[in-house]
């Protein structure tokens, strides 16, 4: 059970990811999955790779989007919930950062939506080469059974 | 002798944790060098020598065997050197044919049922990769820079093996020389490429084949080795010169019809094209990366392209690139970042008449070029 005192962060030895233009694109190297997540999930991942408490997250995202306390809560827990499932971040037990100013909320916070999660589950797209191999089956891989060869 | 598939090491391909069989690289690769000087040595009148230049790298490809020679560079012909030659290749590839020569590496049983089969092996230390097909058995040694394959040739031969020869020894080669091997199509125009990328079925190799045919260079419709060069641009290099259709795309480009070349076996659903048959003066080395098509099939009459986003950008490019790293540590992903926040990436959205993406990707190009 995730608390909001709670650092995550992201699962390296799995995932590789990167946060561009606001939205963080993460892949599961280890399962071919990938994701996206725009506008407050790409902050959000920001903060996870920078090693903040969720508590923090939710106060960064109060301060620049138009939306209440309860409703940033839900929807981080939310999230963070979602991407521990998907195995994409680990619970961080790392120093903090340091401590940044508080939050205070802008005047001119900009309009919420609620962070999704896209998932892309095609894997079986992704194992497909051009030209796709028929059927993989495998045949043994057997060790030389004679001394020369011919 | 103990099955070695029965022992894996966690190796990552295609994006997805599958254990590759671990091989007894150096044994195995002696055995082979061994079994190439045999044939050399009881066959000399039938050894072949060229030269080519993967990814502007010199490449001497020896090959004992008549026919094995004539047929296996034929992916690589646009990649030729002609003139004279470096003595000294970054990479040797030694071939030859265990039918013509009767020189034969006898990995295992002949097997009744001919079906397709693919596996990969690497050594513990990770020196050697090793790929197996029905026909074929490949070894790269990653310090030596040298592949030596037997290839038992025939009929039989199924044309995957035939059109793109020698694929996990020469993606993980270009690689190991900094030049990643990604899943895309690369046509160019005026020495401007573009790149297309996307998953499976969404029309990548449509447009490389639409721009081709309406008049562009032609570098690749799924493998292209990105290089970064030091002042930050990319160079998309080209592998093979072969495509491999199912009918009802082959129906698109009744011009190909005629050089398509099918497989024996019922599961071989593909066509393959050789290119350099059909357009010997399109087909391109390198060229320079200028933009990044992003082909996605709608249902509307009419084509048209318009920015994607980055992230847009590197969703498209990025999962089924990821496919040929030895780890999670090495898989490129950093160099697709770069790609994407470098070169301007568009949505290129196929609408029912493809004898408009062309002209798509030439409004692509100028407002790449920002005109």
């Amino acid at each position: 059970m995730l608390t909001l005192q709670n650092r995550l962060r992201p699962n390296e030895a799995e995932v590789a990811a990167k946060v561009l233009d606001g939205e963080a694109i993460i892949i599961n190297l280890s399962n071919g999955m990938y994701y996206s997540m725009d506008k407050v999930g790409g902050l959000l991942w920001e903060m996870i790779e920078g090693g903040h408490s969720l508590q923090e997250i939710i106060g960064a995202i109060v301060s620049r989007y138009d939306v209440s306390d309860k409703q940033a809560q839900a929807d981080v827990e939310r999230l963070a919930g979602e991407l521990m499932q998907e195995n994409l971040v680990v619970l961080s037990h790392l120093a903090p950062p340091p401590r940044q100013n508080e939050n205070t909320q802008s005047e001119d916070r900009k309009p919420y939506e609620s962070p999704m999660l896209n998932i892309y589950r095609d894997m079986g797209d992704l194992l497909a080469l051009d030209p796709p191999m028929p059927t993989l089956q495998e045949i043994p891989w057997k060790e030389p059974t004679e001394g020369t060869p011919g | 002798m103990e099955d070695a598939s029965a022992q894996t090491v966690p190796v990552r391909y295609a994006g997805v944790a599958r254990g590759w069989a671990i091989l007894d690289g150096e044994a195995m690769f002696s055995r082979m060098r061994t079994a190439f000087g045999q044939a050399v040595a009881t066959n000399p009148d039938r050894l072949l020598e060229s030269h080519y230049t993967f990814a502007g790298q010199i490449v001497r490809i020896r090959i004992v065997g008549r026919d094995l020679a004539e047929q296996i560079v034929r992916p690589f012909s646009h990649l030729r050197m002609n003139g004279s030659v470096s003595p000294d290749p970054q990479l040797t590839i030694d071939l030859w044919d265990e039918n013509e020569t009767n020189i034969r590496l006898r990995l295992g049983p002949a097997r009744r049922d001919p079906g397709w089969a693919d596996v990969t092996a690497v050594s513990p230390d990770g020196r050697y990769l090793g790929q197996r097909l029905p026909n074929t058995f490949t070894c790269l040694d990653r310090k030596a820079d040298h592949i030596i394959g037997s290839i038992a040739w025939s009929d039989d031969v199924f044309i995957y093996e035939r059109g793109k020869p020698l694929t996990r020894p020469l993606v993980m080669w270009h690689n190991d020389r900094n030049v990643q091997v990604i899943h895309a199509g690369l046509v160019s125009r005026n020495q401007q490429g573009v790149l297309f990328a996307g998953r499976s079925g969404s029309g990548k190799s449509t447009s490389t084949l639409a721009c081709l045919c309406a008049g562009f260079n032609y570098l690749s419709e799924d493998f292209v080795g990105l290089q970064r060069l030091p002042e930050g641009s990319f160079v998309g290099h080209s592998l093979y010169n072969s495509v491999f259709l199912e009918t009802d795309d082959l129906a698109r480009f009744p011009g190909l019809i005629p050089h398509a070349i099918k497989g024996r076996f019922p599961y071989e659903e593909k066509s393959l094209i050789l290119l350099s048959q059909v357009f010997p003066k399109r087909l391109e080395c390198s060229v320079p990366i200028k933009a990044l098509a992003l082909p996605r099939i709608v249902d509307a009459p009419q084509s048209r392209i318009r920015p994607a986003s980055k992230g847009e950008a590197l969703l498209a490019v990025g999962p089924s690139s990821l496919f040929m790293a030895l780890s999670p540590e090495d898989c490129g992903f950093g160099r697709l970042v770069q790609l994407v926040e470098r070169v301007s990436s568009y949505w290129l959205e196929l609408g029912h008449d493809l004898s408009e993406i062309p002209a798509r990707v030439e409004e692509l190009l100028a407002m790449a070029n920002g005109s």
